[in-house]
């Protein structure tokens, strides 16, 4: 490097580029600095401060994003006073972003289940992939789906409109209908280390499945005959039939769990012994001994334990009780006691409570069961005594009672009324007023007070080395969620603690919320409408008392799906994506650190597919800096200053009635929610996507997009990252895809003479319709249209198909309206750009040729030139320049008629002299010659431009654009460009169609032989002038030109126009997001894109294709075999052979000729194209 | 023949210095050996408004002028022959009542100011005006004007204090087809007036150090950024600025030279931040005003991309004034680092109010106690603020401090552009840090965070301190969150804005602690923790307070002493104003 300084970053010495900053120079070396507000396209702005890096040797703290490197700096990234000031910065930028990452579903949900994604994505009837998400944290949903207490229903916000959504209901909906699905379970390779788990309740459970995923082994050792713990020996089976919660272990087991049943620790085998053999010990034997009633009798033998009589009844069936149960205790194990009793023939069940049932513990749900059952429940009533006479137990007594002041609980406490004493005549009484461990094998383990074990709240880690602990023997009892959550977390902390040594909290996921910093908007919960929460459908309690089945049945899918219209999406839709999420989790911010005024906000959602959340806006300005710097809109701005800043369109208009255009940049460069995607969908999630890379098929510049989905749901699309840091653009085409894709004319169904076909029949057919058709009208009378969106596959099967039918009018929907067959092949050697896309960059000049529309279509190609602009490279636009251009342009040219423009100022250079004179030789050079020329300050600009040889220029022009002059206008260019020596490097021609140039190269290529410029030029003729008797189309909407009914029309497309309403065969086909294929940019960049999901019709258009030409006695034809096919006829397409084609088809320009005038004729009036991507089009079409 | 010359700068109109013109105008509407002008702001505010009566052999400054005393001194002084002694403050600037006021300064920024009629080249000719560009432009190169006031030491008297001649010298050595001179002159601190009076009132003392910058670095475009909230300087500088294009003073080929110059007038929109230098260009450029990373410096990359000198209105003032009397003069005045002079606008709670030039080296306490002649109703002086909304406080026990940048910076506070408050024993620090930093916190363009959030939860404490909420961890709170802006923030604004409140807890620490553990206000001063009390040996039982009293919170027999109920009173402050034995006191 000529110029370089000596710094050192995190004590490492590196040579670094002056005129770059510390953040760039850090990125090039590998080292990770944050931030929220830089982005590479932009200059730096400085203003998030989570850059912050320390200069040790000036003991001060700088934005690493906007401070250059100086010689002698010792720059530390990661120092304390860094990290404290990032971690400020993000706490500062919390409390003021009024914003919830994730519903109070998922934050009170012990096992951090996604229960807004499930939900969204059962809405969309992803059943299957609902399942999923759930058992990513939740390993039983079979068994919560009945068992769950439900905290997400708790505090499920929907209770502040009507009631909670039935979020169980619809976790046991598709499990039940789903689980059988799941892939056979898979076995982790062993990587050699032993936990044991004592307690195969649901925590053991749990925790030893994390943990035989990770690779360890895993022995789980219970007391009981069969796994589940408490789920098998505490609750009844009409709650949770055996057979399901035998399913689910099974299943979890088959992960390569060992199991020791009949095994009690302490007796069998000692926890010292367990610890010595493995590597770490999860103790998760639950809370099996009631707790005593402390009451007079209470070791008589009619006096039950609670949870000993369920545990007898599952164990050795329903004991046969006669007369009256008396159950003590309030809970949930009062209340299964109570039903199982009624089940065991009790003829009379009351349940007795201290409190009221405001109090009481038990599920609001199970306490309506049991008494539609018939249990009596009898509240401020605590026992004094049992009453035994003669040795038999006659009742209890007991006291009533009032409630007094609140205790620890929070609960009003229970006093006694004095002389309120009577008794309650009964035959058992069950106790269940609690249950606790039994630690009889403790060994030396810390036991609380509440005779639980001790152990870290973080980590779980007891007072034993490699001891670990969870569930109830150590919560105290809880609920199954309570112990799942807890299985979890352990085994995350026990895997990193046999890796590492270490035992270590993990970090907790940062989650923003809005109760932290304001109370919730009462009127948002008014403005929603009320709907009524779906009601379990139950088994008839007269019925239900005399048996064990399960009482509640499945719901019905449109019960599904009402119920999950009803969640209120309180994520955010950025939750997977946002930068200050991370950040803040990295930093450990805390948002309630800075807590204060609060700025709230009306969402905006106005614009068709761009929401603007101001309340979560940091004002990094990254979407208002890039709006007007790199897409030179300025649709967005700051409005006011300092605190009352807020970033909004223009005179707070709706977005689309502004300069928007819709490209949705602002949204993937917002490194937060404030700026996000609508999407489309009843419930808009979000859950957690899979990306998938593919290439947007809407112009020719080819950008690369990744579509992320779940099955066949988008979520959202955005730019592939080209590089680290740098993300690629997309304009609204292609990032706004999935409203094409979704588009309710889309077709599904092959069609002929109105009645539905399957594929097969369809083809048949076809290809019986056709060859009749041919035959009665001839091939000669046969005209077949095709899209320049194709694939280069699925044109070449195409061809392969009229070649065998001896068809050779074919013409793409572009050439027919252009009224002109465009071969620049035989012109001047090639048909693609001379230029690539990168060159923009290395341009002292781009010279635009063309009126305003020029770039409309390939957007992106004018974001590359607004960045290279600001890279200080110089516009010159010749035509009426685009308003959008206006600020970037060096000098405008307005040029009315650009092909006399160009040739004036090639016949210019010609009268100077200033050119290679063997040119001279080239054909059409006198033709130039004789041209005339006006000299003026702008011929003569352009001139002295082009014979600059010093200069470096990049010509553009979109051919396809500008329908009717086009021809003369490229050719006078390319004229000029042979005359000044640039065309072998300085030609950019735009193409409006993804594979314009794969066509024009495939459909004329003389060894394939599909057809010629003169059969083209028949088929446009005989287009115009209805005389096409058999039409076939493939994806092309030309119903304006074909306004007649051919006598034989065979349709391809995918959404409904007018032609497919009189197609005789109509045959649907899919987009490329749905196929695989091949494509080449304007560019000349060959490039294969991927299916994303399967084709919503049953099958691709290639398949469908290849099966038309198996039928019409053509050979079997494989997407491998045309490409082989392709690569070995066409030249520069060789790399299609390869996996990676990823390259440029070679361009040899070889100008033996001036294009000659005589190539112009008199055409007529071409017709103006009509767009096929009308919905993004209107949609984005300001409203009036 | 007389002259009366009426003070018209903006302190002197609000003082009702127009009514004082026309009333001499009234009065000598037939007297053709009298004239009458107005000229700029002579410093004494606190006397305004002022009138001069020159009888040719000596001038008479007259002060607290109305339409009545005009009629009298007319009549006596100009009628009679006989000055109105007992009005007269000074006589030749030199003697007379004022005479400490004057004593102690050394006026080279405002010797002319209260001396020419602003709107008239001639008279700023008279003076010396425009002959140092012109023996610029006749015998200096560039290099030799850079010298010159690289060597007499001035220093950007903006707030920053870099050497001007320095910062000529980068701007200097960029090499572009255009450059730009810029004068700063968007004075922003509540309280300061330094630029404005010097603006209105010797706006030609700026332009032309103005165009020595512009040929000492190569520029030939000068702006002048004004706050449009100075309509009297901004239509000053475009009058001038009219008149020097008229006279082919602004322009093409100046003086015959080969040097070229024109001004611009820009006004500026009302944000405080636009006053730091690259918000400032921003603007100018039409862009939202809102400070950008430096580097590059404005030397390098300023105005439209190009080169740019930026100084204020006083630093270009001071420069025809060196240039005619030499680097060794000016650097003969001052400490080590601080050279020449430095004008101050001083309010407060001082004897004397308004603006003065002082040289550097001054002690802090010398300017309170003789240039403003100490306190007012012999109050205990307790601190002076310096430095604005950006300064600090620098307390009574500091006082010996000089005026100089380094010893300024020392204390916390800053020299600032030259806003000085005087404060006694009555001001509450806790309050008067939360105004300053509800100023700035106002002014915030919102970019960095630190200082968009951070000021505003800054000030939320201060507000929940002086309401008598605040709670034992604020203090450090604020050092914290203060420590933090100062750090992070990326403009003057944000880096100085926690000054104030830092400086005060430094030292006023138990202030703050009053106001949080006692709920007590120490000066009295906060309305939220001030308790009304009746010292009943003075109470006379007149019971006019009772029956003043809104809240009826007063009560107590005739003639014995009574007793304000503390749970009823809404301190509103009635009866301590009625009271006519000060036997209410705030405790």
């Amino acid at each position: 490097m000529a110029n370089t300084v000596k710094i050192k970053i995190n004590g490492r010495e590196i040579q670094a580029d002056p005129s770059k900053t510390i953040l760039n120079v850090a990125r090039e070396n590998g080292i990770e600095i944050p931030t929220l507000c830089y982005d590479p396209r932009l200059p730096p702005y400085g203003s998030c401060l989570v850059c912050v890096v320390e200069l040790r040797n000036q003991n001060r703290l700088v934005m690493s994003c906007t401070t250059p490197v100086a010689e002698g700096m010792d720059i530390y990234t990661d120092s304390e006073m860094a990290l404290e000031s990032r971690q400020k910065a993000l706490s500062m930028l919390l409390s003021n972003h009024y914003a919830d990452c994730r519903g109070p579903c998922y934050v009170n949900c012990p096992a951090n289940v996604d229960v807004q994604g499930y939900l969204a994505l059962a809405n969309a009837g992803l059943y299957y992939e609902a399942l999923e998400l759930i058992r990513e944290t939740n390993p039983m949903p079979l068994v919560c789906g009945r068992v769950c207490v439900r905290y997400c229903e708790a505090n499920c916000r929907r209770k502040d409109v009507d009631s909670p959504v039935a979020v169980n209901v619809m976790k046991r909906y598709v499990s039940d209908l789903e689980y059988d699905r799941l892939p056979p379970p898979k076995v982790t390779p062993k990587n050699g280390k032993k936990v044991a788990v004592v307690g195969g309740g649901p925590a053991g459970l749990t925790c030893a499945y994390y943990l035989a995923k990770m690779g360890y082994s895993v022995t789980i050792y219970d007391k009981q005959p069969k796994l589940g713990g408490m789920l098998r020996y505490g609750i009844p089976e009409y709650r949770l039939p055996q057979a399901i919660l035998d399913k689910e272990i099974n299943y979890l087991l088959a992960h390569g769990i060992d199991a020791k049943t009949n095994v009690k620790i302490g007796e069998d085998i000692t926890l010292t012994q367990l610890r010595k053999e493995n590597d770490a010990v999860y103790v998760a034997v639950g809370a099996w001994t009631s707790k005593p009633m402390g009451i007079e009798n209470e070791d008589h033998p009619s006096i039950i334990p609670g949870i000993r009589f369920l545990e007898q009844v599952k164990r050795e069936g329903p004991p046969k009780l006669e007369g009256t149960v008396v159950v003590i205790g309030g809970g949930n194990t009062a209340i299964d006691a109570s039903r199982t009793a009624l089940r065991c023939g009790a003829s009379k069940v009351a349940i007795l409570y201290r409190r009221t049932r405001n109090e009481m513990p038990a599920d609001h749900d199970e306490i309506e069961d049991a008494i539609a059952e018939g249990v009596e429940i009898q509240y401020l009533v605590a026992p004094k005594r049992a009453v035994v006479e003669n040795g038999r137990l006659k009742g209890i007594e007991c006291y009533r009672m009032e409630l007094g002041e609140p205790d620890s609980s929070g609960r009003r406490k229970p006093i006694p009324v004095k002389g309120s004493e009577f008794v309650y005549e009964c035959n058992y009484i069950i106790s269940a007023i609690g249950q606790e461990p039994v630690l009889n094998f403790a060994e030396g383990l810390k036991i609380t007070k509440w005779n639980t074990i001790d152990a870290d709240p973080e980590t779980y880690a007891t007072n034993i080395e490699g001891i670990f602990t969870g569930g109830d023997v150590y919560t105290g009892p809880k609920a199954a969620i309570d112990a799942i959550g807890a299985g979890r977390k352990a085994a995350m902390v026990i895997d990193n603690y046999i890796r590492t040594g270490k035992v270590e909290r993990q970090r907790p996921e940062f989650l923003s919320k809005k109760t932290l910093l304001l109370e919730l908007d009462k009127s948002f919960f008014e403005s929603i409408p009320k709907t009524e929460r779906t009601k379990i459908p139950k088994e008839d309690p007269q019925k239900r008392i005399h048996n064990f089945e399960e009482v509640d049945k499945l719901i019905t899918k449109d019960m599904a799906e009402r119920e999950t219209l009803r969640c209120l999406s309180c994520g955010c839709n950025s939750v997977f994506d946002c930068d200050l999420k991370v950040f803040a989790g990295e930093y450990a911010a805390r948002q309630d650190a800075y807590k204060g005024k609060v700025k709230r906000f009306k969402v905006d959602d106005r614009h068709p597919f761009i929401i603007l959340d101001a309340n979560k806006c940091i004002l990094c300005g990254r979407c208002v800096r890039y709006c007007s710097d790199v897409i030179g809109i300025s649709a967005l701005g700051f409005v006011n200053r300092g605190f009352d800043t807020i970033v909004k369109p223009a005179l707070d208009k709706p977005l689309q009635e502004t300069t928007c255009i819709s490209c949705g940049n602002c949204i993937e460069v917002c490194p937060t929610g404030a700026i996000v995607h609508k999407v489309i969908s009843d419930r808009p999630g979000p859950y957690r996507t899979i990306p998938a890379d593919t290439v947007c098929s809407f112009c020719g510049v080819g950008c690369k997009m990744t579509v992320n989905h779940v099955g066949r749901e988008i979520f959202y699309i955005n730019g592939k990252p080209a590089e680290k840091y740098i993300e690629g653009e997309l304009c609204a085409k292609g990032r706004f895809a999935s409203y094409y894709f979704k588009d309710k004319s889309r077709l599904y169904s092959p069609l002929s003479g109105g009645t539905r076909l399957d594929l097969n029949n369809a083809i048949l057919e076809f290809s019986k319709g056709l060859n009749e058709a041919i035959k009665k009208y001839g091939a000669e009378n046969t005209a077949v249209v095709v899209s320049e969106r194709l694939s280069l596959e699925e044109i070449y099967v195409i061809g392969s198909i009229c070649k065998k039918l001896g068809v050779r009018n074919i013409v793409s929907a572009n050439e027919l309206y252009q009224n002109n067959i465009l071969n620049l092949k035989r012109l001047i050697g090639s048909s693609t750009s001379s230029a690539k896309r990168e060159d923009i960059k290395k341009a002292e000049y781009i010279v635009v040729f063309g009126n305003p529309g020029t770039l409309f279509y390939t957007k992106v190609l004018g974001f590359d030139i607004k960045k290279a602009v600001s890279g200080g490279a110089k516009l010159i636009w010749i035509g009426q320049p685009s308003r959008e251009f206006k600020q970037y342009i060096t000098k405008s040219i307005p040029a009315e008629r650009l092909t006399d423009f160009i040739n004036g100022v090639s016949k210019g250079i010609i009268d100077d002299g200033k050119f290679d004179s063997s040119l001279k030789s080239l054909k059409g050079f006198d033709e130039l010659s004789k041209l005339p020329y006006i000299s003026n300050e702008n011929t003569e600009f352009v001139k002295g431009l082009f014979t600059d040889t010093s200069k470096k220029i990049i010509s553009i022009y979109n051919y396809d654009y500008t329908c009717g002059n086009n021809f003369d206008d490229l050719s006078a260019l390319i004229n000029l460009l042979i005359l000044t020596g640039r065309v072998k490097d300085g030609l950019l021609i735009a193409r409006n169609e993804s594979n314009a140039l794969g066509y024009d190269d495939l459909i004329r290529d003389e060894k394939l032989d599909f057809t010629d410029e003169n059969a083209q030029i028949k088929a446009v003729e005989m287009l115009r002038n209805r005389k096409a008797k058999v039409l076939v189309t493939v994806n092309v909407d030309i119903g304006d030109v074909v306004d007649y009914k051919p006598d034989y029309l065979a349709v391809f497309d995918m959404f409904e126009n007018d032609l497919t309403k009189k197609a005789d065969v109509l045959i649907p086909t899919v987009p490329n997001a749905e196929s695989e294929g091949s494509y080449v940019s304007y560019d000349g960049r060959l490039f294969k894109y991927q299916r994303v999901f399967n084709p919503l019709t049953g099958y691709t258009t290639f398949d469908c294709m290849s099966g038309i030409f198996r039928s019409v006695g053509g050979t079997n034809q494989t997407l491998e075999s045309v490409r082989m096919a392709i690569a070995n006829n066409l030249k520069g397409y060789e790399s299609l052979k390869s996996n990676e084609p990823e390259g440029y088809i070679s361009f040899s320009p070889n100008p033996s000729e001036f294009i000659g005038m005589s190539e112009r004729e008199a055409r007529p009036a071409a017709y103006k194209s009509k767009t096929t991507y009308s919905i993004i089009a209107e949609a984005t079409l300001p409203k009036k | 023949m007389y002259k009366i010359i009426v003070g018209m700068a903006t302190c002197g109109i609000s003082a009702g210095a127009e009514r004082v013109y026309k009333a001499f105008e009234n009065i000598i509407k037939q007297r053709y050996d009298v004239t009458l002008s107005s000229t700029g702001c002579m410093g004494m505010c606190y006397r305004e408004p002022l009138v001069e009566i020159d009888d040719g052999k000596n001038r008479y400054l007259y002060g607290d002028v109305d339409e009545k005393k005009a009629q009298m001194i007319f009549e006596s002084h100009i009628q009679k022959g006989t000055p109105l002694e007992d009005s007269i403050v000074l006589i030749d600037y030199e003697r007379g009542k004022e005479e400490e006021f004057n004593k102690r300064q050394y006026k080279i920024v405002l010797r002319n100011c209260g001396h020419i009629d602003p709107d008239s080249i001639e008279e700023y000719e008279k003076r010396d005006g425009y002959k140092a560009i012109r023996k610029v432009l006749s015998s200096m190169t560039p290099e030799e004007v850079i010298d010159v006031i690289f060597k007499s030491g001035l220093r950007g008297r903006g707030g920053a204090g870099f050497l001007t001649g320095q910062k000529w010298k980068f701007a200097r050595a960029s090499v572009a087809d255009q450059k730009y001179v810029i004068c700063n002159a968007d004075e922003g601190d509540p309280g300061a007036f330094m630029d404005r009076s010097v603006l209105e009132g010797d706006p030609h003392s700026v332009i032309e150090g103005m165009m020595i910058c512009g040929y000492a670095i190569g520029a030939t475009q000068g702006y002048i950024y004004c706050r449009a909230e100075y309509p009297l300087a901004v239509k000053r500088l475009k009058k001038a600025i009219k008149l020097l294009e008229e006279k082919g003073y602004l322009g093409d080929n100046i003086f015959g030279s080969n040097f070229s110059f024109r001004v611009k007038l820009k006004e500026g929109a009302g944000a405080f931040v636009c006053g730091e230098e690259t918000a400032l260009m921003q603007s100018i450029e039409g862009k939202r005003g809102t400070p950008r990373p430096r580097p590059p410096y404005p030397a390098v990359k300023g105005l439209w991309g190009k080169p740019t000198n930026i100084n204020n209105v006083e630093t270009f003032a001071n420069v025809p004034w060196i240039i005619l009397n030499g680097y060794e003069k000016f650097a003969s005045m001052g400490t080590e680092k601080s050279k020449g002079t430095k004008v101050f606008a001083i309010a407060g709670k001082a004897v004397r109010t308004g603006l003065v030039e002082v040289p550097m080296g001054i002690t802090i306490r010398d300017i309170v106690f003789n240039v403003c002649g100490g306190i007012k109703e012999g109050k205990r002086f307790k601190a002076v603020q310096m430095g604005g909304p950006s300064g600090g406080c620098i307390p009574e026990s500091l006082a010996d401090t000089q005026i100089d940048y380094e010893q300024i910076t020392k204390t916390g506070a800053i020299m600032g552009s030259g806003g000085l408050v005087i404060m006694d024993e009555t001001t509450c620090m806790v309050e008067m840090a939360r105004f300053f930093l509800d100023f700035t916190q106002k002014e915030s363009c919102g970019k960095c965070t630190s200082c968009r959030i951070g000021t505003l939860r800054m000030l939320e404490i201060l507000e929940r301190i002086v309401e008598g909420k605040g709670e034992e961890a604020d203090i450090n709170r604020l050092v914290e969150l203060g420590e933090f802006i100062k750090k992070t923030s990326q403009c003057g604004l944000g880096q100085t804005a926690p000054n104030p409140v830092l400086t005060t807890i430094k030292y006023f620490r138990d202030e703050y602690e009053a106001h949080i553990k006692e709920k007590r206000c120490p000066a009295h001063s906060c309305g939220a923790l001030v308790k009304y009390v009746i010292n009943p040996e003075k109470c006379t039982g007149c019971m006019i307070c009772a029956r003043q009293c809104p809240a009826s919170a007063i009560s107590g027999e005739k003639k014995k002493p009574h007793l304000i109920d503390q749970s009823k009173c809404t301190k509103c402050g009635k009866c301590f104003t009625v009271c006519t034995f000060d036997a209410i006191y705030k405790d």
